[in-house]
Parts: C-alpha cells; sequence; structure tokens
C-alpha cells in the first residue's frame, strides 16, 4: 500500500531528500509482520531540516522503536512545492519509512514546538485526508494527540487534537501504548469515545472533549471542569525523575541533507534554576534535574560509532549552570579531538574558564559571541529576574576583546512589562558601551573588523509564566519602540535587527488563547494560511480576516491586562509551579526585586512535588 | 610513507535509494562512513579540518551510476580489500564499493577523467503513440542531430549563460525507441545511449544535451531517467577505466 512517487515529482521539488527517507540509522520494520500492531506516526508540523533538528524527536522516535509491537515512523510538513505536487496528484501525507499513507495509522503524534506551526498541523491533516475537528473523525481514523511546550497551554487546539500529553513523553507514551493494545484487543473498541476515556485516567493525559468550558458575558472564562467526575479536574504533567538513568537512544537518524542542528546533541540537563520572569521553558521544565558527566561521555561516545558524526554540542537550557560543566568539557574534548571530533559550544558566561574552553573547542570561530541581555537598564534586568549586571557583561566582553574576539551578539527584549523610554535608551547605551570597552583594548590584542549586532524581539506574555497576566504592547507601540531605538543607533559597528511585530502579536494571542480561537485557526488555515513562522509566507491580513469573519476580537488575548482572580485558560492544568509563586514572582517584578536560583536558594513554587531533582540535591 | 601507496581508489555505485541528494551529500556521507568504519584517512590542514577524499566526477540530483570513482587518502596503509570490506558495512543502501585498489598514476581521480557514459531516457507524450512514423521522426531527429557541425548551447556557468558548441563534446549518441512502460500515460519512452566529455577542461551534463536536442531539431523530449555507465580517462589516446 506504499505510495508510488514518480520520479518526475521529485526532480519538481527543492531538496527531493526531505521526502523520501533511507538515512542511516532510519528504523526498517515490516508493519505487517514482526507482530507490529501499532503504527505510530511521528508528525513535526515543520520542514524535515527542522524537525529532524529536533531533540525530543529523536528521542521518543528510537524509545517508541524499542517495542516489538509499535512502528513508529516520521512525517514532516511538505514544503509548498512538494504540497503542490501531493495536491494535484492526490497522493496522501505518508510517512518517510515505508511511505504508507498515514490516515491508516494508529495514532498521529504532533510535536508543538512554536504557536506558529499551528497552521502546519491543519495542513498535515487534510493532505493525510483526515478530518481537521476531532468530533468528525470516525472510527476508521488515526487517534490524534500532541505534546511539547505550547501542550501547556492547549486550548486552541482543543477542538482538533483528540488528547494532549503534558510533560516528558518518555514518561508517558508506553503506558498510553499498552492500554491502545489492550483496548485494540478488547471487545469494547468500537468507538473511539471508548479509548479516550480509557486513557483519560493516565496520569499526564488531557482528553479535552471531556472538559467544559463556561464564559461570562465578557468573554472570559467563568468555569471550566471535567463533564464527569471520573475525569481529573487538574491534570498534572510527567517528569522523569531519575533523569540520570532516564532512556537515550545509542543510535540516531543521519540525514543525508543538510540539516540546522546537524550534529549530535547531548542533553546536560533538564530545566532550569534561574527563573527569568518571562520565560517559559524556565518554568515549565522545573524541577531541574541533570545527567552525570560520565554517564554523558558514554553517550557521547557511543552516538559517535553509531553516527560517525564530526560534531558534538551540548544541548540545554543555560549551559553554564551544569554543575560538571568542567569534567564534562575537559573530557569530551580529550576523547573527541583524537577521532577528530568538534565540540561546538551554545553561549556560555563567559569568563576565564569558558573562553579557555572555547579556545580548545575546535568549532568555535573567533567571530561571534552571543550574549543576551535582555534589558537595557538595571532596573529592568531586575525586574524580569535575568541575573546580570552591566559589569558582568562588559567584564565579558572585554575578556573577550582582549582574547582576539571582535563579534558580539546582543540579543534584548522589547514591551516587557514596567519598559519605560529609559529602558530602551539603555539598549543603546549598552551598544556604545561595549563598542567602547573594544576601543579600549590595546590594538595589540584586539582583532580588527568589530562588528556588533543588537536584535530585539518583541515580549510574548506566556502561559505559566510570572508574566502570563500581562498586555502585550500593541503593534504600533512595539514599532515606535523599535524605530526609537533605531534612531538611537549611530555607531558604525552596531547593526540592528528586530523581529516582525504582527508576528509576535499572533504569537501571544495563542499563546494564551482559549478554546474559542480554534475556530479563527481553522478559518485562516481554509484561507491558506500555513508557515507561518517563515517570514515570506506569513500573511498577517488573511489572519486578521479570520478574526473578523469568526467575530473574534484579538487584542482581547495579547493587549488586555489580566486580572489575578481570572481563571486563565490553562488553570485546569498543573505543571508543579504553583499559581501563588507565579503571582508573587509577578509582584516582584513591580519592585524590580530579584529571586535567587534554585541552588542559592529555594523560592517554594512548588515543584518539590515531583520529588526528584535540584529540590532534593 | 609513500604517498602514492597511502592513497586507495574505490570505484563504487549510486543506486535508486540514494539518487536523489546532492554531490555535496555524497561527500558528507562518506566522510561519515569512514568514521563509522575507523577507516585512518587523512585530514586536511587548516582550521576546519575535513577528511581527504576526492570524487571523479560529481553525479547530479537524480542521477544514478553503475561506476563511481573516489581517492581516499590513508594515514596508515590497509589493503584496499580490507578498506572495501569495512567501509560496505558502514555505507547506506543506495551506496557501494565494487573495487578498491592502491591508487598508481600520479594524478588525483578528479584531474583525470576525461569521459562519461550515459544512458538516457526520455520520453514524448504525443498522442500518436505507437506510431511507427513518429517514432522514426523522432530517431531520424536525433541521428540528424549528431551529424551537425556545430551545436550551440546555452550553458549556465558561475558568469552567467554563454553559448558554447557542444559538437566536440558529444562522442557517441544513439537512439532506440522501447515500449511504453507507463500504462497509466501516453508516453512513449526512448532510450539514448552517449559517450560525452567529462571532467574540469570539458563537461557536458546530459540535461544539457537534452535541451540542445529539443532546442535545434524541434522536438520536446522530455527528461525520465539518467542513468552513467562509465566514468573514462584517456591515456595516450586510448580510453581505460581509472
Amino acid at each position: 500500500m506504499s505510495i508510488f512517487i514518480d520520479d518526475n515529482v521529485l526532480m519538481q521539488v527543492e531538496k527531493p531528500a526531505r521526502y523520501t527517507g533511507n538515512e542511516w540509522n532510519m528504523v526498517k520494520k515490516d508493519p505487517k509482520s514482526d507482530g507490529v500492531v501499532i503504527r505510530y506516526a511521528f508528525c513535526f508540523p515543520d520542514v524535515y531540516e527542522i524537525g529532524m533538528s529536533h531533540l525530543g524527536m529523536k528521542i521518543l522516535y528510537h524509545l517508541i522503536n524499542e517495542r516489538n509491537d509499535t512502528y513508529c515512523e516520521r512525517v514532516f510538513a511538505p514544503w509548498i512545492d512538494m504540497e503542490d505536487k501531493m495536491r494535484e496528484l492526490k497522493i496522501p501525507l505518508f510517512s518517510l519509512e515505508t511511505k504508507d499513507p498515514i490516515n491508516k495509522f494508529d495514532f498521529l503524534g504532533f510535536t508543538l514546538q512554536y504557536e506558529m506551526s499551528y497552521t502546519n498541523i491543519l495542513n498535515m491533516l487534510d493532505l493525510a485526508e483526515i478530518p481537521i475537528r476531532s468530533k468528525d473523525r470516525t472510527a476508521e481514523h488515526p487517534f490524534i494527540c500532541a505534546g511539547g511546550p505550547c501542550a501547556y497551554n492547549p486550548e486552541p487546539l482543543a477542538e482538533i487534537i483528540d488528547f494532549f500529553v503534558l510533560g516528558e513523553g518518555e514518561e508517558v507514551i508506553n503506558e498510553i501504548l499498552d492500554a491502545y493494545k489492550k483496548w485494540k484487543q478488547s471487545a469494547d473498541n468500537k468507538t473511539r469515545d471508548s479509548f479516550l476515556d480509557l486513557i483519560a485516567k493516565i496520569e499526564g493525559v488531557y482528553v479535552p472533549k471531556f472538559y467544559e468550558v463556561k464564559y461570562n458575558d465578557d468573554g472570559t472564562i467563568n468555569n471550566m471542569k471535567p463533564e464527569n467526575s471520573k475525569y481529573p479536574a487538574k491534570i498534572k504533567k510527567r517528569i522523569i525523575k531519575d533523569f540520570d538513568n532516564a532512556y537515550f537512544p545509542d543510535k540516531i537518524i543521519v540525514p543525508y541533507v543538510n540539516i540546522v542542528h546537524d550534529r549530535i546533541m547531548l542533553e546536560l540537563f533538564r530545566g532550569c534554576t534561574r527563573g527569568c520572569r518571562f520565560c517559559q521553558a524556565g518554568i515549565i521544565y522545573r524541577p531541574v534535574r541533570e545527567k552525570k558527566p560520565e554517564n554523558l561521555l558514554k553517550i557521547a561516545e557511543k552516538l559517535q560509532e553509531s553516527t560517525g558524526y564530526e560534531e558534538i554540542s551540548l544541548a540545554s537550557l543555560s549551559t553554564s549552570d551544569y554543575t560538571g560543566l568542567k569534567e564534562l568539557t575537559e573530557n569530551l574534548i580529550d576523547t573527541m579531538s583524537e577521532k577528530r571530533v568538534s565540540l561546538s559550544l551554545p553561549s556560555l558566561r563567559i569568563d576565564s574558564f569558558s573562553l579557555e574552553l572555547m579556545e580548545k573547542a575546535q568549532s568555535v570561530r573567533k567571530s561571534g559571541l552571543t550574549f543576551a541581555p535582555e534589558a537595557g537598564t538595571q532596573r529592568l534586568r531586575d525586574a524580569i529576574n535575568k541575573g546580570v549586571t552591566e559589569e558582568d557583561l562588559l567584564n565579558s566582553v572585554g575578556i573577550a576583546f582582549n582574547g582576539g574576539w571582535n563579534g558580539v551578539k546582543l540579543y534584548f527584549m522589547i514591551g516587557l512589562p514596567t519598559e519605560t523610554l529609559e529602558d530602551i535608551n539603555g539598549i543603546a547605551d549598552l551598544g556604545d558601551k561595549v563598542v567602547s570597552s573594544y576601543m579600549n583594548t590595546p590594538k595589540e590584542n584586539r582583532r580588527k573588523g568589530l562588528n556588533i549586532t543588537i536584535s530585539t524581539s518583541s515580549f510574548v506574555p506566556k502561559a505559566f509564566t510570572p508574566f502570563q497576566w500581562e498586555a502585550q504592547d500593541t503593534i504600533e507601540v512595539l514599532r515606535e519602540k523599535q524605530r526609537h531605538l533605531k534612531g538611537l543607533i549611530k555607531s558604525r559597528y552596531i547593526e540592528y535587527n528586530w523581529s516582525d511585530p504582527q508576528l509576535s502579536f499572533l504569537e501571544a494571542i495563542f499563546a494564551r488563547g482559549d478554546r474559542k480561537i480554534g475556530e479563527v485557526l481553522i478559518k485562516a488555515w481554509e484561507k491558506g494560511c500555513k508557515f507561518d513562522g517563515w517570514g515570506e509566507h506569513f500573511n498577517y491580513s488573511m489572519w486578521i480576516e479570520a478574526f473578523e469573519e469568526c467575530q473574534i476580537d484579538p487584542y482581547f488575548y495579547a493587549n488586555r491586562k489580566r486580572s489575578y482572580d481570572e481563571i486563565l485558560p490553562w488553570e485546569h492544568i498543573d505543571i508543579g509551579v504553583s499559581k501563588k509563586f507565579l503571582l508573587k514572582e509577578n509582584e516582584k517584578a513591580y519592585n524590580a526585586e530579584l529571586t535567587p536560583n534554585c541552588r542559592t536558594n529555594c523560592s517554594q513554587c512548588g515543584a518539590t512535588s515531583f520529588g526528584g531533582g535540584v529540590c532534593y540535591e | 610513507m609513500n604517498k602514492d601507496t597511502s592513497i586507495i581508489r574505490i570505484e563504487f555505485m549510486r543506486g535508486e535509494e540514494i539518487k536523489f541528494i546532492s554531490h555535496l551529500d555524497i561527500m558528507r556521507t562518506f566522510g561519515r562512513a569512514i568514521r563509522r568504519a575507523k577507516i585512518p584517512i587523512a585530514y586536511s590542514q587548516g582550521f576546519n579540518p575535513q577528511p581527504v577524499i576526492v570524487f571523479g566526477l560529481p553525479l547530479s540530483v537524480g542521477v544514478t551510476s553503475l561506476t563511481e570513482y573516489a581517492d581516499i587518502e590513508l594515514t596508515e596503509a590497509i589493503s584496499p580489500l580490507e578498506l572495501k570490506y569495512t567501509l560496505n558495512k558502514e555505507l547506506p543502501a543506495g551506496l557501494k564499493i565494487l573495487d578498491a585498489a592502491i591508487k598508481q598514476d600520479g594524478k588525483n581521480i578528479m584531474a583525470l577523467i576525461y569521459m562519461a557514459s550515459y544512458e538516457i531516457f526520455v520520453y514524448t507524450t504525443n498522442d500518436l503513440v505507437n506510431n511507427e512514423i513518429e517514432n522514426n521522426e523522432i530517431e531520424n531527429k536525433v541521428r540528424k542531430f549528431v551529424r551537425k557541425d556545430t551545436i550551440i548551447a546555452r550553458k549556465e556557468g558561475k558568469k552567467g549563460t554563454r553559448d558554447i558548441d557542444i559538437k566536440p563534446m558529444i562522442f557517441d549518441l544513439e537512439i532506440k525507441s522501447i515500449n511504453t512502460i507507463d500504462n497509466n500515460s501516453n508516453r512513449h519512452i526512448y532510450k539514448l545511449t552517449t559517450m560525452l566529455r567529462a571532467g574540469g577542461e570539458a563537461n557536458l551534463k546530459p540535461d544539457l544535451l537534452i535541451e540542445a536536442i529539443n532546442e535545434h531539431m524541434n522536438l520536446n523530449l522530455k527528461l525520465a531517467r539518467i542513468h552513467r555507465t562509465g566514468l573514462y580517462i584517456n591515456k595516450d589516446g586510448i580510453l581505460v577505466k581509472p
């Protein structure tokens, strides 16, 4: 039943190897024998090169394929050129492994990495000839599930996804597959609801159709509760308690085409001890859990042998905070340099140790160092709990310039809560101070060709952050701030980049949206929205039309400050971190008061309830 | 170590499974397979050391090949047989080493390649399928094409498009009509067997040849498949396998 795709089709599309699979370490199973009873399509709602760079997918793909009874295959969003061909020739969406159409699979699992990939989910379902809405699917269709960071506010996708998995998939997926196998063999396997009913009782599984939402006249939520008391009122995320011993594949797929992160990624730890107040990842992945250096070295060695990769990178939220960084990197450089494998480092806090490390790691060009002060003044940096001072930054760039670096990238956010024009001015000032630091570096030490980039993104309030109640600046205000900053940057050594406020506006709507905006999403997709995260395909006016036609006010979601007692659309999700903590953090922001990181002092966020990680070190 | 004995020339094929990847992808794929096989390959000097492996002639995306060549430079001697055996275990489906030998001649393989032979499958979608007159006409036109004194074609290069005479680069060209293999369309398939100049000095790609045929003979042949059947070097005026 596998699909035959004519060579001519593949010859007419860009990068045909996106669609042909067969890469080294791809898992091969015969779905008709081998006892395979479950077919699982792991769907990434973006192109191959992006999806294949995602570490979570690599882990889950191999984890699921450890099961003899399940075949997990990969599916990516076909690029526009391929989609046109598929629609023209009526080729349904297929998996890379077997090229079988995925509408006959048992599960489609989408990973939700960013809000602006949601239209691609609809488009992929449609290409797969599967009804967009959960309620229109019948017994012959696969179950559609989703997980990942955006699943913590699942409501905008409540009409589309059959069930969500909250928390770390490695922990839950096997329970779901076991339940499915049992259900499939049972007498009671006729209706979709009978299966959903079964798994709704698994901790971490959220079946939106079993929950009812009532609204107030002003559009806010009145209440949200399960339609039957047998379902949990609060759905608690799942985490791996013993992360050091958690499953990690010793083989990963080696793509033919150059993907975004074409290297071995070592996950040193999950979570972050810092608690920046705008950052969702810093909260939702709590508590911090590390892998031991000796364990990581073993993983690195095995992966290097099974892939032949020439580069290893360290992937975690704030790598400098890894307690075993020195031991790990020294050993990694030792063992890997003789194999001609280079270590690529993420942006690290710059001190003499990290600088020495960068000298030793071969893959670092002495051009670009990245810093993320996020805000232009100390007051605002304190308000967002970014524990960085101007002195830290200038010290670091000073060391770097003396060490022969000549390129610095500075990342900031504009539109942060409590921001004033003074804070915007501070961004330009900081840029100038970095230029002065270079000029004050002795000529014999510094390298010619200073090149500073200042980039500003626009603040997007996210669910489960201390800023979840905050209003986003309007598009006009963000533009005005960008213009203002642009006018202040005079140095010829500084280049200024900014992000598109229209995109940030839509991101803000979906990041904190409720069930009602699911209709807008469907409408926008019907109008042709897809690949919204790709500048050239983002069509703002089409989105605005969709809001108008659905009579939904987008500003209600993005630009309205919410009160502490408002029921937020994600209130039935329990991430372990308490609302009380987030509220306190929000208050502290207005007093520019810092909160120490988890290792210095526990701030009682609530993540201790998981019984593991940094809370118990 | 004597440099010449440390270079092994491999002959390999590229099959259907792997034909949609670019030359750059092939190079990376070999580099990684060599690492997995732990073959003691030499690395280039400089900031970003690369494994020293030189390929005979790049293959375009979509083209399969019966015989490709590459020179692999080693830091310690291993037998060609061992290299072939260990590397084949680490190569993905579609790439296979057929032969390996210590490199004998001085120049590297890229500098030596002189000629390439191809089987090019083209088709027409005329309504007059199975019409013998049409068949003959196409075959005749292609035969007439080769007999021309000069054949000007537009070649896209790094510095823009320019007109070149491709006639001296065509050494042999035969056309044969073969049965329609595709029942769903009115395709009529022809197989062209040809020998074309290849390498750094002068290089004619099959797709350009088909374009030129279409333009000069007023035909509308469409490419179905290209298969490289051989690469040759010019040894004192005689074409031999590398």
